[in-house]
């Protein structure tokens, strides 16, 4: 009796899944449309991936100079630093925080980086420190997060200023610049290779470092346990600890990767740039959350992907690319950046709202 | 007397339940009408509709001799009926003045506003500063503001939702003062409440729902408590239950014992023991303390006092990752809250809580998770398309079987499951409690809470009856039935 009453509950459910191609064929045409369109969207980064092609498309009819090959791979070159901390933002945001001192740690760590080697420390330690430094902040934003429950909204924009504040104060807002002449180390030719040489002559240092940091990154949050578990806290904090996940470590790590990557962007930036003011990337962190979110990164946590942060970080870089060949003025730029942001999203609830 | 409110013919039907079946009786005006019954009998879904918050299907309500639609609470707020809820619905960053006159913005002379919320909070003998925040204030202050609320809108009806759950004894004869007080300035007052003593104190008239069904109003000197008891439970339900054969288990191994447990308001000096291969249920009523024991016992809160032990070794868990180690495993009360995970699919909800076996050097293999999660659906008769389709789109039968799946994952010793079958339909029901008594069979030992007293009468093999957040009673063999059970559980 309750087997038979089972059944027929079950029923409904069943009969669904196995028909459903079935009933795209002999479904309205209109409604068949629409439900391979939303089929499609279901794969969370085809949205963003369409965006990027169009944006592409159009770019390439509208400026002569957009679709080659150096121009392209100039693009690249200029999100590599962007992207490499997009990565780290997108596992914290997917863990249900946010970061907004990356763009002042990220100047912070070439100042330190930038000063040591010109106070006759070795290349490598020098940037050993700077790494240390960017994780010691990703440390702490991570510890005042969890065991101090400081939200870290409140807690990045504290570390933000304290960062930029010690980036200023240790150059004395003094450009550093590292050359031949004031870094004594012979590795300063390797060191300016990081950020300025060319692969084969022709890709940027820069971006194989964004590519091998995507790749990493793909592989700590969709192959391992931590990315898994990072995904399970930002879903549902209350749920992952219950089932034995140790919510607080979890973030932690998530913010000390975000540290060490924005050590990372900012040691390149100093090679490219072989100089460094404290005022260094200023304002980035708001490029960057764009760039995650364009990506179909959730805000609420628990939702999000390394290849939709590296797509939404595309976007971003071939809109400016495209809107400076056009010669759009920078203020129309931003205008346009943040419309952008605001259909990515408007995209992705829209689409939600279908698939549920 | 004349009839302030009169219910007639009302139904209300939900998927797989009727909440009311038929339901028509009178309340008087000013006087203190008590509603009791069960978990689930049907009182708090009566009061909702006499509030506007869910309408009726069929049936209609007469108030003050008129027939009424109440289409929202502020329609019913606009006639004259508040009600006090069970969970305060209070905005706890406003002050104590500006909650009294939420909703009611067109007045602004705040010096005016102050003065006369006071006037009514003394009226209530209740000495709270008008301008405190409400989150300042204890759990019985804010009871008292809310009623405040009520009578500062001119309530002729005040309808209260278990009010004396979360108060201390003191608290209570407080509160019950105030209502006299209301009854005698001529307010009409409904009383929702578990505790049959403080209902036998207070009320003027009873009222009896069992199962949706309308028992009969007794006025409060012409019945005794034991009769009530008895109309609660209903005589049939008795001989058809406690055919279960309850085998004793304290000639098995000890598994689990538990030493005066104690935690704040909660629960004390809770002590019992748990053998291999038994289904030990814990009743007790909404607020007595149940889930936050278990929640105690698995690690998420931490005990104040008392001592867990597990094959004779301390176990005072301070995380559920060290009591997961140790052969526990819990199936929460609110499975969306704290057990699901509703923006993964299915194999990656199973595969949770057993990360050595899926990825033992840090790196999940994928076959693992997926054999184990098919492994599993099979095993339990999941209903699913694939094991990726996404948990928010099934029953909640298949829901809370991923979630048992989760914990078998962890191949654990003890089952601590909270309401495991709260809101869901009886075929599921029925093959959730075959997976229960196949897990026992198979050895493991089960801690099973349950405000359903069916469920732990036709399901456990021992029964402890928890009230006010002690245990009263150990019930086994003959001396289970659903009238001994809920003896205990209602009243000292």
């Amino acid at each position: 009796m309750v087997d038979k009453e089972n059944n027929q509950a079950l029923f409904p459910e069943t009969v669904e899944a196995l028909h459903e191609p079935g009933q795209q064929r002999f479904g309205k045409k209109q409604s068949v449309s629409k439900k391979v369109l939303v089929e499609m969207f279901r794969i969370r980064e085809i949205g963003v991936l369409m965006a990027l092609i169009v944006l592409l498309i159009l770019f390439s009819f509208l400026s002569p100079y957009f679709f080659s090959v150096n121009n392209l791979l100039n693009v690249v070159r200029q999100v590599s630093l962007l992207g490499i901390i997009a990565m780290g933002m997108t596992m914290i945001i997917v863990s249900g925080e946010i970061d907004l001192s990356v763009g002042a740690v990220y100047g912070l760590a070439a100042v330190v980086a930038g000063m040591l080697m010109t106070n006759g420390v070795s290349i490598l330690l020098s940037l050993i420190f700077a790494l240390v430094a960017g994780m010691g902040f990703g440390l702490i934003n991570g510890m005042l997060v969890t065991y101090a429950r400081i939200p870290a909204l409140i807690v990045t924009l504290g570390t933000l200023n304290v960062a930029r504040g010690a980036a200023l104060i240790a150059s004395k807002a003094q450009v550093i610049a590292t050359s031949h002449r004031t870094v004594a180390d012979p590795a300063i030719n390797t060191f300016l290779f990081i950020g300025q040489g060319k692969l084969f002559g022709i890709i940027p240092m820069m971006s194989i470092f964004l590519v091998i940091t995507a790749v990493v990154s793909y592989f700590i949050f969709s192959k391992t346990i931590l990315g898994f578990h990072m995904r399970a806290v930002g879903g549902n904090k209350i749920a992952a600890r219950a089932s034995g996940i140790n919510v607080m470590m979890i973030k932690i790590v998530a913010f000390v990767i975000t540290g060490f990557l924005c050590a990372l962007a900012g040691i390149l930036n100093l090679s490219f740039l072989a100089n460094v003011q404290g005022t260094v990337g200023y304002g980035l962190e708001l490029d960057v959350i764009a760039a995650v979110i364009i990506g179909g990164t959730s805000m609420s946590g628990g939702e999000g992907t390394i290849l939709g942060t590296t797509i939404g970080v595309l976007i971003m870089g071939v809109l400016r690319n495209g809107l400076i060949l056009l010669g759009v003025s920078p203020f129309w730029q931003i205008l346009i950046i943040g419309l952008v942001i605001i259909g990515a999203v408007g995209l992705d609830t829209w689409t939600s709202k279908q698939s549920a | 007397m004349e009839d302030m409110v009169v219910f007639k013919n009302i139904t209300k039907k939900y998927p797989g339940v009727v909440a009311l079946d038929d339901v028509s009786f009178s309340i008087q005006k000013g006087e203190i009408h008590a509603i009791v019954g069960e978990n689930g009998a049907g009182k708090s879904t009566l009061m909702h509709i006499l509030g506007g918050e869910i309408q009726p299907d069929g049936g209609e309500i007469i108030y003050k001799g008129k027939p009424v639609v109440i289409s929202d609470p502020h329609a019913a707020r606009l006639m004259g009926i508040s009600i006090v809820y069970q969970e305060l619905k209070l905005c706890p960053n406003l002050s104590v003045v500006e909650n009294i006159n939420l909703g009611r913005e067109k007045r602004t002379n705040w010096k005016e506003m102050c003065q006369e919320c006071s006037q009514v909070l003394q009226s209530l003998g209740a000495h709270i500063n008008p301008r405190s925040l409400v989150k300042n204030l204890s759990i019985a202050e804010q009871q008292m503001v809310e009623i405040a609320k009520a009578i500062s809108l001119q309530s002729e009806v005040l309808i209260l939702d278990e009010p004396n759950s979360a108060l201390t004894i003191n608290e209570t004869e407080k509160l019950f003062r105030n209502l006299l007080n209301l009854k005698a300035q001529g307010v009409t007052i409904i009383f929702i409440s578990h505790r049959l003593e403080e209902v036998f104190k207070i009320s003027d008239r009873i009222s009896v729902l069992r199962d949706g069904k309308y028992l009969g109003t007794f006025p409060t000197g012409e019945i005794t408590i034991d009769q009530v008891v008895t109309l609660i439970a209903g005589k049939k339900l008795v001989s058809e239950l406690s055919q279960k054969t309850r085998r004793n288990m304290e000639g098995n191994r000890l598994v689990l014992e538990a030493k005066n447990l104690g935690r704040g308001r909660y629960f004390k000096d809770v002590s019992f023991q748990l053998y291999e291969k038994e289904i030990l249920g814990i009743y007790g009523l909404q607020g007595s303390g149940r889930t936050e024991l278990l929640e105690s016992i698995f690690g998420i809160t931490r005990l104040d006092q008392g001592e867990i032990f597990l094959f004779g070794k301390k176990a005072n868990f301070t995380s559920p990752k060290q009591a997961i180690k140790n052969g526990f495993a819990m199936v929460p009360e609110d499975r969306r809250k704290t057990g699901l995970f509703s923006n993964l699919d299915v194999k990656d909800n199973i595969n949770m809580s057993n990360p050595e076996e899926i990825a033992p050097i840090g790196v999940i293999r994928k076959k693992k998770v997926v054999d184990i999660a098919k492994k599993l659906v099979q095993s339990l008769s999941i209903k699913v398309g694939s094991v990726s389709q996404m948990v928010k789109n099934l029953s909640g039968g298949n829901q809370q079987k991923v979630i048992i799946s989760r914990w078998l994952a962890t191949h654990p010793k003890i089952f601590l499951v909270d309401e495991l079958t709260r809101g869901i339909d009886v075929g599921a029901k029925a093959e959730i409690y075959r997976i229960l008594q196949r897990l026992r069979n198979e050895g493991l030992s089960i801690l099973l809470v349950s405000s359903e007293l069916q469920e732990v009468l036709a399901e456990c093999d021992r029964i402890l009856v928890m009230r006010n957040g002690t245990l009263v009673a150990n019930l086994f063999g003959e001396q289970v039935d659903k009238e001994t059970v809920l003896k205990y559980a209602l009243k000292g």
